[in-house]
């Protein structure tokens, strides 16, 4: 059996789940997945209370609650439970109504707590391996077997795993000729990209689904992984796993960004990121770059190389944005110069030396926040599952409400309300949302 | 507080409807070192301060005497109340003095442009009304019993708080601000042992700190505030060590500490745990002092809430209704929400007692 997945992918694999589920009717299913819905629940909820400090009207935290799918009838209290066991929230019930004082941690990932008190509140084995099988899945597609192995589990876990999956669709599975068994992938990655499934496909009949996996986890687990330089010289003979990265590559289904400095042109390998919306695809392409450029320091410096590249992102983004002087730098961070990320520029102390200054506007300084995510937990952490779309529908009507990944379900009928009724609750919701924000 | 106690108390009831939070017998000292120790050199009646919206601070200050060479020409303590209010940064001075006697309108003007303004006794009356002082006569902290009560049962403490009853009177007003986190941090928790949780006496010792602490938290606040609040983490990490070249500085020993260890066979893994800057409570400290910087409006009463809940509660053990009434109406939910994620930070930090915050709960 694999390794017990780290509470920090344990948390955010219990938000994907619950953001997942939340509309969709498990019927039976649901006592399977109540540790792992309770605490994506108090994840989401966390998230979007965070800085309101005092909810004095809890009405208006159920009006909140509910957006998540946290019903106000016995769920609410039991996640308010869960979060006052995180010590998120101060829960005072000695009035008529429960007032609640927020403490959600602002400068912690809420994940690793959250993860570790999903492992400590003795989840189900189902439980356990549904959030390691959505883990796998986000970093490839695998097959039926390799999943059997890697868990441990036995051919009735695995059916409720996948039902549990399929009801959500978070897991889909597919009967591969090649292989001749069924494969697993992650709805959620894939609906970004359909036609790279297709892509995928033919991979896996080429190379067979465990060398394909073991590719994509590679890079998954080591976001700008440096690739040789036969991979993307397309006239030379390659080693196997050389071979399918170039083939990932060529298909799209991996990123690879190229850096050129003192050790020649060199290529670093990502896999796409399932969990950040649309509009901060900019931001991901920016954090890639970004971390392109150190990885290049890291693995190929001429004359010193980078030790910790956190670090280096730390300087990006405290005042002023500047690191340096060294003599790689003009080269190695000229992608970024190329995107109008910042400047470089000489060191008139040291002549030959350059430092790089990154523009500090909004985008770049969350890029690198994304970067510093990727390199330590190698995925989106903060700010993971926030709508901005939902906060600004909230604060400006008219706008929509559905979370993208939470629009893939719609299995549950929606609830018939009227124009006045509507126009009430978004009222109430507008009035809400302004005194949790302090108005 | 023998001398004078009547007008010391006038005045902080003064700065407390200024808008203050109020400290009385203030030591002004500095280090000695042919003493090792810190040495009293004067030390200031009352001491207000204020913190405004924006989270910026002013200092007031009052000296009271009855002193006759004073009384009949007080210029020359003027001078000298200049001089503690350059020590404090204070641009607010009072000079109150225990005479109904007129005072020359010379002095007056000269007092003036140097930021003093002298009372009489007739003056502070009318100031009294002015800022109708006598509205907030039914609470504990504008009584000289209860300073009295206060300060004499801390007298009273354990030799072995003594170190903490010499912090509140000098220590902290001797350190430079950001250097009084990690010392009320550190005190707290040595002596955590000492500290009796069923004595009120004791509990009011820990508040007392406990308000210092949230002064200089709010400072910390205060200057992320306005250096670069969109991204304040490196701040408010920098203002800890005392500055960004100070933090790189003790950083670089800590590395070079690292390298000395690591290079004794078998000891770089039994200290690899103890050899780093951050304390445990770092992160902690920034979620605090975050919220603060959230709520500036509501932040700012934290320390005068924490003084009224001493006197009001745990000396007065509630006893005093328009004090309660008046601990329910003038301070915000927020800023009792507020206090208690300070009190949940302090508590973890120092190991102290829950029982000693009841008060606040």
């Amino acid at each position: 059996m694999s390794e017990p997945l780290k509470p920090l992918k344990t948390g955010l694999r219990a938000q994907d789940v619950q953001t997942s589920v939340q509309d969709v009717e498990l019927g039976p299913l649901n006592a399977e997945t109540k540790h792992i819905r309770l605490v994506g629940m108090a994840e989401r909820l966390a998230i979007h209370i965070r800085g309101a400090d005092v909810i004095n009207d809890y009405r208006r935290l159920e009006y909140i609650a509910s957006q998540f799918g946290i019903d106000s009838l016995g769920v609410l209290p039991e996640v308010l439970k869960v979060l006052q066991g995180l010590g998120w929230v101060r829960v005072d019930n000695t009035g008529p109504e429960p007032k609640v004082e927020e403490t959600v941690p602002y400068f912690t990932d809420i994940y690793t707590t959250a993860g570790t008190y999903f492992q400590a509140s003795k989840p189900s084995e189902i439980e356990t391996a549904t959030l390691a099988v959505c883990d796998a899945l986000a970093s490839s597609p695998t097959t039926k077997e390799q999943l059997l192995k890697s868990l441990g589990i036995d051919e009735k876990a695995y059916r409720t795993i996948v039902d549990i999956g399929k009801s959500g669709k978070f897991i889909d599975e597919y009967h591969s000729p090649a292989i001749k068994a069924p494969v697993l992938y992650s709805p959620l990655f894939w609906v970004e990209n359909p036609a790279k499934l297709d892509a995928l496909s033919g991979l896996l009949q080429k190379y067979g689904a465990d060398d394909i996996c073991r590719a994509l986890a590679k890079v998954r687990s080591y976001p700008g992984l440096p690739l040789p330089d036969a991979v993307l010289a397309s006239s030379q003979q390659l080693q196997r796993d050389d071979g399918i990265a170039r083939e990932l590559i060529r298909r799209g289904i991996l990123l690879a960004p190229d850096v050129t400095s003192h050790s020649g042109r060199k290529t670093f390998a990502f896999t796409p990121h399932i969990g950040i919306p649309v509009e901060r695809k900019m931001v991901l392409e920016k954090a890639m770059a970004i971390l392109a450029c150190i990885r290049y320091g890291e693995h190929f410096g001429a004359i010193t190389r980078i030790k910790f590249p956190v670090d280096i992102i730390d300087r990006l983004l405290a005042p002023p944005h500047r690191i340096g002087s060294h003599t790689e730098i003009r080269r190695q961070y000229a992608l970024l110069v190329g995107r109008g990320m910042g400047k470089s520029f000489p060191d008139r102390a040291n002549p030959g030396r350059f430092y790089f200054q990154l523009v500090a506007i909004d985008e770049n300084l969350q890029a690198c926040r994304l970067a510093r995510d990727l390199l330590s937990a190698g995925d989106l952490v903060q700010d993971k599952g926030l709508s901005l779309d939902l906060q600004r529908a909230l604060l400006h009507p008219g706008g929509s409400y559905e979370e993208a990944v939470r629009t893939l379900p719609k299995l549950k009928q929606a609830a018939s309300v009227s124009a006045a009724t509507h126009s009430r609750l978004a009222s109430v919701l507008d009035d809400t949302m302004d005194k949790l924000r302090g108005a | 507080m023998p001398n004078d106690r009547d007008l010391k108390i006038r005045l902080a009831t003064i700065f407390w409807a200024l808008g203050c939070y109020t400290r009385l017998e203030v030591k002004l000292a500095e280090y000695s070192p042919q003493r090792d120790m810190a040495l009293e050199l004067t030390d200031l009646d009352v001491l207000g301060i204020r913190v405004s919206p924006e989270l910026s601070f002013e200092h007031l200050v009052a000296d009271c005497t009855s002193n006759r060479d004073v009384l009949k020409s007080p210029i020359q303590r003027v001078f000298w109340l200049r001089g503690v209010m350059d020590f404090f940064g204070a641009s607010t001075g009072y000079l109150a003095l225990n005479t109904a006697s007129g005072i020359s309108e010379n002095q007056r003007l000269v007092a003036h442009r140097l930021g003093v303004t002298i009372l009489n006794t007739e003056n502070l009356s009318h100031l009294e009304q002015r800022l109708a002082v006598a509205d907030l006569a039914p609470l504990q902290l504008t009584k000289q019993e209860s300073w009295v009560y206060f300060e004499s049962n801390l007298q009273q403490l354990p030799k072995a708080l003594q170190p903490a009853l010499s912090f509140r009177k000098h220590t902290y007003w001797l350190n430079p601000t950001y250097h009084n986190l990690h010392s009320v941090i550190s005190l707290c928790g040595r002596h955590a042992k000492d500290i009796d949780e069923r004595n009120r006496h004791h509990a009011a010792l820990v508040l007392d700190l406990l308000s210092l602490f949230c002064l200089a938290l709010l400072t910390m606040t205060s200057y992320v505030a306005r250096t670069n609040p969109e991204d304040p983490e490196v701040e408010l990490r920098s203002y800890f060590f005392g500055g960004y070249q100070e933090m790189r500085r003790r950083e670089a020993i800590i590395e070079n500490v690292k390298k000395i260890v690591g290079e004794i066979p078998g000891q770089r893994e039994l200290f690899a745990d103890k050899i780093r800057l951050d304390p445990d409570y770092l992160r902690g400290l920034f979620e605090v002092a975050y919220r603060l910087l959230n709520r500036p409006e509501d932040a700012r009463h934290v320390p005068r809430y924490l003084e009224m809940v001493l006197f009001e509660k745990t000396l007065y053990k509630s006893e005093n209704a328009e004090g309660l009434k008046y601990l329910n109406e003038r301070f915000s939910d927020v800023t009792k929400k507020l206090t208690r994620d300070i009190v949940k930070f302090f508590r973890d930090a120092t190991g102290l007692s829950e029982a000693l915050f009841a008060d606040l709960a």
